[in-house]
C-alpha cells in the first residue's frame, strides 16, 4: 500500500469521514471509472479493514442498504484456488456490515455441478463465513421473474433470473481473478454468469453459449445497473483456468463500482491486452480511460501464465 | 422408527400447500416435486400427498406436451423426462403422458455430418449438439444429466409404447453417454474435452450414467464402476451418494447402504436418499420400473 491510499484509507474511518472526503475529492475521485489497486498478501484478518477502506475511499452508499454479496462458487479443489476465497467473502461481510448495511446476504449459482451447498460447505464457506447458511441463497434454485432485454448485444430476448438479484440495492461482485481458456480471462462482469439459473438453463448455462458467450457478459452487465465489484487475486489461477490452472500468487485486490474498468485494470495487472478480451472492446462504456488509485499497474503486474493456445492475448 | 420413516417425514414437512414442493423454500417447481413424488411411489405411499403431487405435475403440462421448470417459466424443458417418470407410475394421468414423450423424442440431438463435426470441434464447440445427447433447454447441446434422465423416461414408456421407436431412440443417448465419459472413466456433466482434457469425474453423474446405462452390457462400463465404488468410500454429498448407491445396485454390484454424513439441505436431496434406500430394501428401483 502506498502512501497516497494510506492517507486516503484513514481519511476513511467511518461515515461521516466518508462523506466529507468523498466531497472534498469531488467530480475526479468520485468518477465510477476509477479503479482501486491495493496489496495483499494472504488472506488475514485485516482484510476486513483493508475492504473498508475502499469502500469508503469509493464513497459507496451503504448505510441502510441492502447488499448481495455474488463470490465465484465453481467447483471445490483443494489444490487450486478455483473458487473467491470464503475468508475474503467474509472479510467483505464485515466491511459491509460495519459500514451499516440494512443487510448482506451472499449468492452464487455455480454452473457445473448441481450441489451447491455442500460444495460451499466443502470450499470451507461454512466454517468461515458466520451465518452463511442462513445468509446464502442458490441463485440457481431461487425462485425467478422475467426480464426482458431491451437492446441485447447477444442473441437472447429474455432471461428467467432469481428474486434475489434484484431484492437488493446494490450486487457486489467479488470474483476471483482467474485466466480462461476460452475468454482469456474471467474476472467481475463474468462472474455474473452465476446469476443465471440452473433450474432454467442448466448446468452449464448453455443457452448464454448458443446466444454468444461475450455478448451474453455484456447483456447481464447492463441489466445490473448498481454494482461494485471487489476482485480476489490474493491467490489467482493462471494457466488452464478457470477449473484446471495452477495457484498464481498475485497479492492484490481490485475493486471499483465500473466492472468493465476494473476487468480492464485486472487484465492489464494480469499482462492479458484488455483490447483482446472480447466483451471489454463490446462494450459501450469507456473503461478505457479508468484511473486507476492506490498502487500502479507497473507495480503489481505480474505475467499469468496462459493456455497455449491464447498466447496470441499476451499484452505486448 | 426406521431410516426411511424419517426420511418420508421429512420429505413431507417440506411439502408446499399447493402439493408440490420447492428446491428448498419458495414456490413448487417441477423437479422437486417429481422426485418427492416418485420417492413417495418408491416407498409405496398411497396416500393423498402422493394424489395430489400427482395432479400438480399433471397440471403443469404444458400445450406443447412438455413440461417447464415452474409455472413463472412459460417453456418445456429436460424437467419433463423427470416428469413423465413420475406419472408413468400414476395411471390416472399415463393417457395425458403420451404428448410428453413425443416432445421429448423431438429434443436429442441429431446426427451431423462429418464436415459439421469438424468445424465445431475447431470452433471449440465439441460436444456441441454431439448426436444423441439431450439437452437441458430446448434448442441447446446435449449434457449427461438430461441424457441420462432421457434415457430413464424413455426406457420406462418404450414398455408401454413398443412399436414407437422409443428402444432406438434411448439406444442412441447411450451411445452418447459412453462416449461422453471423462479419462479417469466417469462422467462429469459432459463439457468438451477440449482444453478440458484432465477434467475429473463427479460422483453425482458417474452414479447416474450407470444407472441409465443399465441394460448396458459393456467392458466399456468396468472403469466407472470400479470408480463409483471408490467416490463411495467418501462421497461429496448427499446426491452424489444416493445416484452411487442406485448405479452401483443398477448393474449388480450391492453397496451396504450408506446414510451420507453429510446433512441433507435441499428436497432433491431428501427424495433420492429415500428412492437410493428403498431401492436397496426392495431390489427395485422406481426409476427404472416399467410404466403402469
Amino acid at each position: 500500500m502506498n502512501r497516497r491510499y494510506f492517507f486516503l484509507g484513514s481519511l476513511g474511518a467511518g461515515a461521516l469521514a466518508l462523506t466529507s472526503s468523498c466531497a472534498r475529492r469531488g467530480v475526479k475521485l468520485s468518477a465510477k471509472q476509477r479503479v482501486s489497486i491495493v496489496r495483499a498478501a494472504s488472506y488475514t484478518k485485516d482484510l476486513t479493514d483493508v475492504i473498508r477502506r475502499i469502500l469508503v475511499d469509493h464513497c459507496v452508499a451503504v448505510a441502510g442498504k441492502r447488499i448481495l454479496l455474488k463470490p465465484n462458487l465453481v467447483e471445490f479443489s483443494a489444490q487450486t484456488p478455483i473458487n473467491t476465497n470464503p475468508v475474503f467473502v467474509a472479510a467483505v461481510l464485515e466491511a459491509f456490515s460495519g459500514l451499516g448495511a440494512a443487510s448482506v446476504r451472499i449468492a452464487e449459482g455455480p454452473g457445473h455441478r448441481r450441489m451447491t451447498l455442500d460444495m460451499a460447505d466443502a470450499a470451507g464457506f461454512f466454517s468461515v463465513v458466520p451465518g452463511f447458511e442462513k445468509r446464502f441463497t442458490d441463485l440457481n434454485t431461487d425462485d425467478v421473474q422475467r426480464v426482458a432485454l431491451a437492446h441485447p448485444l447477444s442473441k437472447l430476448k429474455e432471461l428467467y433470473l432469481p428474486n434475489s438479484v434484484f431484492d437488493c440495492d446494490l450486487l457486489v461482485s467479488l470474483p476471483k481473478m482467474k485466466t480462461h481458456h476460452w475468454a482469456g480471462a474471467t474476472l467481475s462482469m463474468k462472474n455474473l454468469f452465476g446469476v443465471v439459473p440452473g433450474s432454467v438453463y442448466g448446468w452449464p448455462k448453455n443457452i448464454l453459449h448458443w446466444c454468444g458467450i461475450d455478448e451474453s457478459i455484456v447483456d447481464l452487465h447492463y441489466l445490473f445497473p448498481r454494482q461494485f465489484a471487489i476482485v480476489d487475486g490474493i491467490e489467482a489461477m493462471e494457466g488452464n483456468g478457470p477449473i484446471l490452472g495452477r495457484s498464481k500468487h498475485a497479492g492484490v485486490i481490485v475493486a471499483g463500482a465500473h466492472p468493465p474498468s476494473v476487468d480492464g485494470t485486472c487484465c492489464q495487472i494480469m499482462q492479458i491486452d484488455p483490447e483482446k478480451i472480447r466483451y471489454l472492446t463490446l462494450i459501450e462504456d469507456n473503461w478505457r480511460t479508468a484511473t486507476q488509485t492506490g498502487e500502479t499497474i507497473a507495480s503489481v503486474a505480474s505475467a499469468f501464465a496462459l493456455h497455449p493456445d491464447l498466447e496470441n492475448l499476451r499484452l505486448k | 422408527m426406521t431410516y426411511a420413516e424419517k426420511l418420508r417425514i421429512s420429505l413431507l414437512s417440506a411439502r408446499n400447500a399447493d402439493g408440490g414442493w420447492p428446491f428448498r423454500q419458495g414456490h413448487s417447481w417441477t423437479e422437486p416435486t417429481a422426485l418427492a413424488l416418485l420417492a413417495l411411489q418408491a416407498s409405496n405411499d398411497s396416500g393423498e400427498v402422493r394424489s395430489r403431487a400427482a395432479a400438480w405435475i399433471a397440471q403443469q403440462q404444458s400445450p406443447d406436451g412438455g413440461w417447464p421448470p415452474c409455472a413463472t417459466v412459460p417453456t418445456s424443458t429436460w424437467v419433463s423426462s423427470l416428469a413423465l417418470l413420475s406419472l408413468a407410475h400414476e395411471s390416472a394421468y399415463c393417457n395425458g403422458c403420451l404428448k410428453g414423450v413425443e416432445w421429448l423424442t423431438c429434443q436429442i440431438c441429431p446426427d451431423i455430418t462429418t464436415l459439421q463435426g469438424f468445424i465445431q470441434h475447431r470452433l471449440g464447440m465439441s460436444p456441441a449438439r454431439a448426436p444423441g445427447g439431450f439437452p437441458w433447454f430446448p434448442g441447446t447441446a446435449g449434457w449427461v444429466i438430461p441424457t441420462s434422465f432421457s434415457i430413464l423416461a424413455l426406457s420406462c414408456w418404450a414398455k408401454r409404447l413398443p412399436k414407437s421407436g422409443l428402444p432406438e431412440i434411448a439406444a442412441r443417448a447411450r451411445k452418447y453417454l459412453l462416449s461422453h465419459r471423462c479419462a479417469d472413466g466417469g462422467w462429469n456433466h459432459g463439457g468438451s474435452p477440449q482444453r478440458s482434457e484432465a477434467s475429473p469425474s463427479y460422483a453425482e453423474t458417474t452414479g447416474l450414467a450407470l444407472l441409465a446405462l443399465a441394460q448396458c452390457q459393456s467392458p466399456a462400463l468396468e472403469a466407472p464402476l470400479f470408480l463409483a465404488q471408490e467416490f463411495l468410500r467418501k462421497p461429496d454429498s448427499p446426491e452424489g451418494a444416493a445416484w452411487l448407491l442406485m448405479g452401483l445396485a443398477a448393474h449388480g454390484r450391492k453397496p451396504a447402504e450408506t446414510r451420507p454424513a453429510m446433512s441433507l439441505k435441499t428436497t432433491r436431496d431428501i427424495a433420492l436418499q429415500l428412492i437410493a434406500c428403498e431401492t436397496l430394501r426392495s431390489g427395485h428401483n422406481v426409476l427404472l420400473a416399467s410404466a403402469a
